[in-house]
């Protein structure tokens, strides 16, 4: 097995963590606290969320030890914090009922009855959509906008919310989202499609 | 795909091209539907098509205003959704300073006992 630079560069983080090294440690905060903070709040209060974040750090340097590099650093540390709130959220709180963590079966892109066409048939556009698109800056990136993509995110089944937010919002590849949540590529992107989808559609209906 | 097995394809229950046959979408065996197109645009956006499927898409965008507006809008709401990942950023724990002493300590009980690194 040929070492890559990037596990090179990670054993040696490892090293430095082992040893005691702040700077390193406050790197490594800095680059991932926001993205665990965002994930934890989506499942619990903001205060159980903030803790569940704190916890999985003690975790890290506790069980750096025993960490074998099988998967990334980060995939490893999101794990421990994902682990942490869905437990919470499901003991707890309530917030995201996981027995409905599914993709969403047999859910389209965009309803069917808008998709028959006059002169096409069944299965085409029976009109464009309305060109929200085109409205200017100033009004798609609004404070309003803005509230109405919070709210369609949480509207989402937890399957969806979670590649969403992991995806687009965090900005982590299609590879470490699928290490992370523990699912293939395909079904990664299945929820990202079908994510995005309402979201978009949410969009449509504020805007029209 | 030969022409002939995509017709065949075309004509399975439920499948049945409800427009006039010699409509042009219908013949054209480049052509995938509306509903397959909206479909697959993520997995286009990730890299993740097959060229054949890349391409069937490209020619349906060609010819379909309907699928270019929801694209665009995909693409849109991709660039928004990310705008929210500049709010509320969260730099720190509530108590870096404790995670920064707990740090020192277990690097110091792995001093003492070097062992435990190997």
């Amino acid at each position: 097995m040929t070492i890559t630079r990037e596990h090179r560069a990670e054993s040696n983080l490892i090293d430095a963590l082992k040893s005691g090294d702040e700077t390193a440690f406050r790197a490594l905060v800095g680059e991932l606290n926001p993205g665990l903070a965002r994930l934890a709040r989506a499942y619990v209060p903001r205060s159980v969320a903030d803790d569940a974040v704190q916890d999985t750090w003690a975790s890290v340097i506790q069980g750096i030890d025993r960490f074998e590099q099988r998967s990334s650093l980060k995939t490893w540390i999101y794990r421990i914090l994902l682990n942490k709130v869905r437990n919470l959220a499901a003991r707890e709180f309530r917030m995201i009922p996981f027995a409905a963590l599914g993709s969403g079966e047999g859910e389209s892109a965009v309803r069917s009855t808008r998709m028959h066409n006059r002169s096409r048939g069944a299965g085409y556009w029976a009109q464009p959509p309305y060109r929200w698109e085109l409205q200017p800056s100033d009004v798609l990136e609004s404070e309003e906008m803005m509230e109405v993509l919070t709210v369609a995110m949480q509207s989402l089944p937890a399957g969806q919310h979670e590649v969403v937010l992991l995806r687009d919002v965090q900005g982590l590849s299609a590879h470490e989202v699928s290490d992370i949540l523990g699912v293939s590529m395909v079904n990664q992107r299945v929820l990202l499609h079908r994510g995005r989808s309402r979201i978009r559609a949410s969009i449509e209906e504020y805007m029209a | 795909m030969t022409a002939n097995q995509f017709r065949i394809a075309e004509t399975e229950p439920g499948n049945e091209p409800s427009g006039p046959i010699d409509d042009d979408f219908v013949d054209d065996p480049l052509r995938i539907r509306c509903t397959d197109a909206v479909e697959i645009i993520t997995d286009c956006l990730d890299g993740a098509l097959s060229e054949y499927d890349r391409d069937a898409l490209i020619a349906h965008l060609k010819e379909c205003e309907g699928c270019r507006v929801f694209v665009d809008q995909v693409e849109l709401t991709v660039r928004l959704t990310s705008d929210l990942g500049e709010r509320d950023v969260v730099l720190t724990p509530p108590d870096l300073d404790g995670l920064i002493h707990l740090l020192k300590e277990r690097a110091a009980l792995r001093a003492d006992r070097p062992s435990h690194t190997e």
